[in-house]
């Protein structure tokens, strides 16, 4: 059966995970059937369930029939130990007949077996149990422990088939019984009575251990009872453990809570310490008492009061909730108050400084009269300057103290700069008239005026188109000069004197009352609006307190631009000097000194225009000779004072520009006037006044003036030319028309050698024509030439010989044509003029000299 | 005929009397002497019409700035110079530009944007888009000109004469050639 058993349990059972405990060949009872097999089964995992079936075996293979629980079981019949046949009552009764009584009886010892931990154990029919006990199957069962439900809890390990040892044993018990073959029967005999030996010790052994297992029992109730105890304590434990741990948490939470509490608290420590620490001033009203007049105590004053403004400056790094706290709110107001008190306290301790230092000042301005400049009011900036820190910090926290501070400040000052400008004016002015030569102080002032009188009346008639009405002596030339020099050194001087003043309060006012902008204080609370506005306000400043300079420096020179129009000159010059000099670029003065400067180029342009519009206007003098106009000379004298005032100075571009338009002008006007020039031919006055010109621009020697100067020399020589053609005329005219005659004659084609052929062209009409000028008559024509010559040349620029010259060279040429037409139109005639070259050299040499 | 008095302003060394020069003599002047104060009349025919330019040329220089406002205060339009070979003085017109419309108290004067000395390319500093962003910025005309090559520089003045006549037209006012009709309500 056991292979068969094998292919049930591999082929069957595998797949539904049990195992076959025992199965036994079946038929019907009822029908003459195929047989089937009935298993017996357990399942492989726990708890373990026990499982009858019934499998048919078929072509292909085994096929499950039916199936029932061991549980369902209720009856078993074993009928009688040789019948084959045997019941089983499931949920109807089962006959079955088994292949054989060895396979019965193992099913039903299996079933016993199992079945008797049951709860409820079927009822068992006809079987003994014990009639069983040596059969091989029930080895095969493992001791199981069937619980009240009956399912089983436990199973070991099973084996199927023999095992080696059963192997052995049996193989013992065989090869014990060698001669069971040869007897079977005695050796089934002896094998019935070790059977009934061995069951009778079993039954002994299981009496005995009856008593073992009661014992056990109890034990086991024992550590049932143990258990129960050690559970309801374990339970305790538990109970007690489940409170512990509430309680843990209780205190894990609170000590989070705590750890909160304590961190916050650092925090509000942290925050109010420094709160506290921002708030805190500790100088508290000692800034109140500090001593203002001693250095140490105006730096300790200045440090305290920055503290105090970093305590008030404090709102962007106190949380704004904290700024409500009350104490808060008290100290603000308690630092605000000494805050105000102190602004105070200073403030009027400035202002009295300021007046008390205005005082002072005014008084002392008679030093700075005598050095002749504005002097810095060094004893105050200094007194003053150490409040500095004071002031920056005045302006960031109390604008209003501040800008009532400046003004105070500005006016006090004011008044002492006024006084003291307008006393160096003063001084000028005094210079200008003479006080510096003592031998002429008493009675200088009237001789001053009237040698400047003329003087400036001279160069205004330049401008005054009077042209010719004032006297021109050339030697006042050097008194002017020197005048003029002197008003430009005072004016210089006036110039330098006030800059170190303006400028050394100019850095004050920007350190002391800090407007540039550029405080180390102000950088987070006060946003400098632009460089600019903190320049216009300093220029606003220093415009209240010097605002008299530039009026004062204007009126000076309208005073004297009045008496002396072309002092604008030199003003101009030296204003531009200064104004334009590097390190008055950003200067108050330099500003000054600017706008000033630009009124001064004004004047200079209406001066010089009005130069222009005389030479423009200029008529011809009411004289016989015209001789050099006056402009021409006015020019002259002009040009050698603007070129000592401007010399390589940088405003000298601004005189060329002037004198070329001029000299535009005077070619223009010597046009003009030329043209119109009455008895004296226009040649002339031309010729004489650009030869002057021309003389005069090679003397200045001007770069910029090299393509008038050249302009000039052409105009010049072409007036010459024009003049000598024009009036040296034809002193041998009809030898002139003569020869006039040959030349057309000549142009009409006739050939020059047959000319003497001509009636009019005779040889005797050329010898008729010849004889009347001889040596003599040639020399009186000379001579009336040279008269008229004479009067028509002014005295003024002694052109004479340089004319009676141009005329002999005239001449020369004229009698050169004449004697080289001889030759060509009278070959071989002999005829010559009555008079030589040598002879004509010798007339104009003794006519020269003879006058 | 009609006068147009014109200022020329901008930093010093910009080329403002060299273009002043080039406009009214037809001379480069090379040579820099910085400028006090000059002025120059030039007739011209713009658009048909004669009109007289008084241009004042200005000082560069800060100690000058107190004249400004005078000039401005006269000025009927406004030529603002910078040099593209310099980025500060392009930086300075903003500046001026303020003060001419506080001292005018308009938005609207007549102006001209000049950038000068576009001859320099190699020495160029200012891009020629910063400069018509700023003529943008400013609501008025932008040139690159160059008084020594002589590139642009009259149209500066006659811009700046049709913007003066735009902006406040001769004497005679002239209809608007597409009157403008009635209509009904």
């Amino acid at each position: 059966m056991s292979g068969a058993k094998f292919e049930l349990q591999k082929e069957v059972f595998e797949g539904s995970k049990e195992r076959l405990h025992g199965v036994v060949g079946v038929t019907k009872t009822s029908r003459k059937k195929k047989p089937s097999f009935l298993c017996l089964t357990g399942s492989i995992e726990r708890p373990i369930r026990f499982t009858i079936y019934l499998v048919k075996q078929t072509e292909k293979g085994f096929k499950r029939k039916q199936e029932w629980t061991l549980s369902s079981l209720k009856e078993a019949n074993y009928k009688a130990k040789d019948s084959l046949d045997f019941d089983l009552l499931l949920e109807k009764s089962y006959h079955w007949t088994a292949t054989s009584t060895e396979d019965k009886d193992v099913l039903f010892s299996l079933i016993y077996q199992i079945t008797a931990r049951m709860h409820r154990p079927p009822k068992f029919i006809n079987y003994q149990p014990d009639e069983e006990g040596d059969s091989e199957g029930a080895s095969n069962i493992p001791i199981v422990a069937v619980p009240k439900d009956g399912q089983m809890v436990d199973s070991d390990e099973e084996e199927f088939g023999l095992t080696e040892r059963e192997e052995f044993d049996l193989e013992k018990v065989l090869g014990r019984a060698e001669n069971a073959v040869v007897n079977a029967e005695a050796f089934m005999e002896q094998l019935a009575k070790e059977l009934s030996i061995l069951d009778g010790e079993n039954i002994h052994s299981i009496m005995d251990s009856e008593t073992q297992v009661n014992v056990l029992m109890e034990r086991i109730d024992e550590s049932i009872v143990q258990l129960e105890k050690i559970e309801s304590e374990l339970t305790d434990y538990e109970d007690s453990v489940v409170v512990v741990q509430a309680a843990v948490e209780k205190i894990e939470e609170e000590n989070s809570q705590m750890g909160t509490a304590s961190k916050n608290q650092q925090l509000l420590l942290k925050e109010l310490s420094t709160l506290i620490e921002a708030l805190d001033f500790s100088a508290g009203s000692n800034i109140l008492n500090s001593d203002l007049s001693s250095k140490e105590g105006i730096e300790k004053a200045a440090r305290d009061a920055n503290l105090l403004k970093k305590a008030l400056d404090m709102d962007e790094e106190i949380h704004p909730a904290l700024q409500k706290m009350h104490s808060v709110v008290h100290q603000r107001s308690r630092l605000e108050k000494i805050r105000d008190k102190f602004a105070k306290g200073l403030t009027s301790h400035l202002a009295k400084l300021f007046i008390h230092h205005g005082n002072i000042s005014s008084v002392d301005n008679v030093s700075s009269i005598n050095h002749f400049r504005l002097s810095p009011l060094n004893l105050m900036h200094n007194e003053l300057i150490v409040y500095s820190d004071l002031m920056i910090w005045l302006k960031s926290v109390e604008m209003d103290c501040y800008s009532s501070l400046l003004q105070k400040y500005t006016m006090s000052t004011q008044k002492v700069y006024e006084r003291n400008v307008k006393a160096l004016f003063e001084e000028a002015r005094v210079r200008i008239s003479g006080n510096n030569t003592p031998s002429s102080r008493i009675s200088g002032s009237s001789t001053d005026l009237r040698i400047r009188g003329k003087f400036f009346g001279k160069t205004r008639s330049l401008a005054n188109r009077e042209g010719d009405t004032e006297s021109q002596g050339s030697g006042e030339g050097s008194v002017d000069s020197s005048e003029r020099q002197h008003f430009y050194d005072v004016l210089e001087q006036l110039l330098e004197g006030l800059e170190p003043g303006v400028n050394s309060e100019e850095k004050f006012i920007t350190s002391f009352f800090n407007v540039d902008g550029s405080s180390s204080l102000n950088t987070s609370s006060v946003i400098s609006p632009s460089k600019s506005s903190g320049s216009a306000e300093l220029r606003r400043i220093m415009g209240n307190l010097f605002g008299s300079i530039e009026s004062e420096l204007v009126a000076f020179l309208v005073h004297y631009e009045k008496m002396e129009s072309s002092f604008c000159m030199g003003a101009m010059v030296r204003l531009g000097n200064h104004a334009l000099k590097s390190e008055n670029t950003s200067t108050y003065i330099g500003m000054i000194y600017g706008s000033v400067l630009v009124q001064e180029k004004r004047s200079f342009d209406r001066l010089m225009n009005s130069y222009v519009q005389a030479i423009n206007d200029s008529r011809l003098p009411r004289k016989t000779k015209p001789g050099i106009l006056p402009f021409i000379t006015e020019f002259e004298d002009f040009a050698v004072m603007a070129e000592s005032i401007f010399g390589n100075s940088a405003r000298r571009s601004d005189l060329e520009k002037w004198y070329v338009k001029m000299l535009c002008a005077m070619f223009d006007a010597i046009m003009r006037l030329a043209s119109d020039g009455g008895k004296t031919p226009g040649e002339v006055i031309r010729m004489e006044n650009y030869h002057r010109l021309h003389a005069n621009l090679s003397q200045l020697k001007v770069a910029a003036l090299d393509v008038q100067k050249k302009d000039a020399k052409t105009k010049y020589n072409e007036a010459l030319n024009g003049y000598v053609t024009k009036y040296f005329g034809r002193p041998l005219n009809k030898l002139n028309e003569f020869f006039e005659g040959v030349q057309a004659k000549v142009s009409q084609g006739v050939k020059e050698s047959e000319i003497g052929y001509q009636m009019a062209f005779s040889r005797a009409e050329l010898k008729r024509v010849i004889k009347e000028y001889p040596a003599k008559e040639v020399k009186k024509g000379l001579e009336s030439l040279y008269k008229k010559v004479e009067k028509h040349l002014s005295e003024d620029e002694s052109l004479l010989q340089v004319v009676w010259r141009a005329m002999q060279e005239e001449f020369i040429v004229q009698y050169k044509s004449i004697e080289s037409l001889i030759s060509r139109c009278y070959p071989g005639a002999k005829i010559t003029l009555e008079f030589t070259i040598e002879d004509i050299l010798l007339f104009f040499s003794e006519i020269a000299q003879s006058h | 005929m009609r006068e147009y008095k014109i200022v020329v302003l901008g930093s010093g060394g910009v080329g403002k009397s060299a273009l002043t020069v080039q406009f009214v003599q037809g001379i480069f002047v090379e040579k820099y002497d910085p400028t006090i104060e000059d002025s120059y009349r030039k007739q011209v025919e713009v658009d048909g019409q004669q009109c007289m330019l008084e241009i004042l040329d200005t000082a560069g220089t800060e100690q000058f700035t107190a004249m400004r406002d005078l000039y401005m205060k006269n000025g009927q339009g406004f030529v603002l110079v910078y040099s593209i070979t310099a980025q500060s003085t392009f930086n300075d017109l903003q500046d001026l530009r303020e003060q001419i419309l506080r001292v005018k108290d308009t938005d609207n004067v007549p102006m001209v944007l000049v950038g000068n000395k576009c001859d320099l390319e190699d020495e160029r500093v200012v891009g020629k888009d910063q400069g018509s962003t700023l003529a943008h910025q400013f609501g008025c005309t932008f040139l690159e000109t160059s008084a020594k090559a002589k590139i642009n520089v009259n149209d500066i003045f006659y811009d700046l004469v049709q913007q003066i006549n735009k902006i406040s037209p001769a004497t005679k006012q002239k209809k608007p050639k597409s009157g403008s009709k009635c209509t009904l309500l």
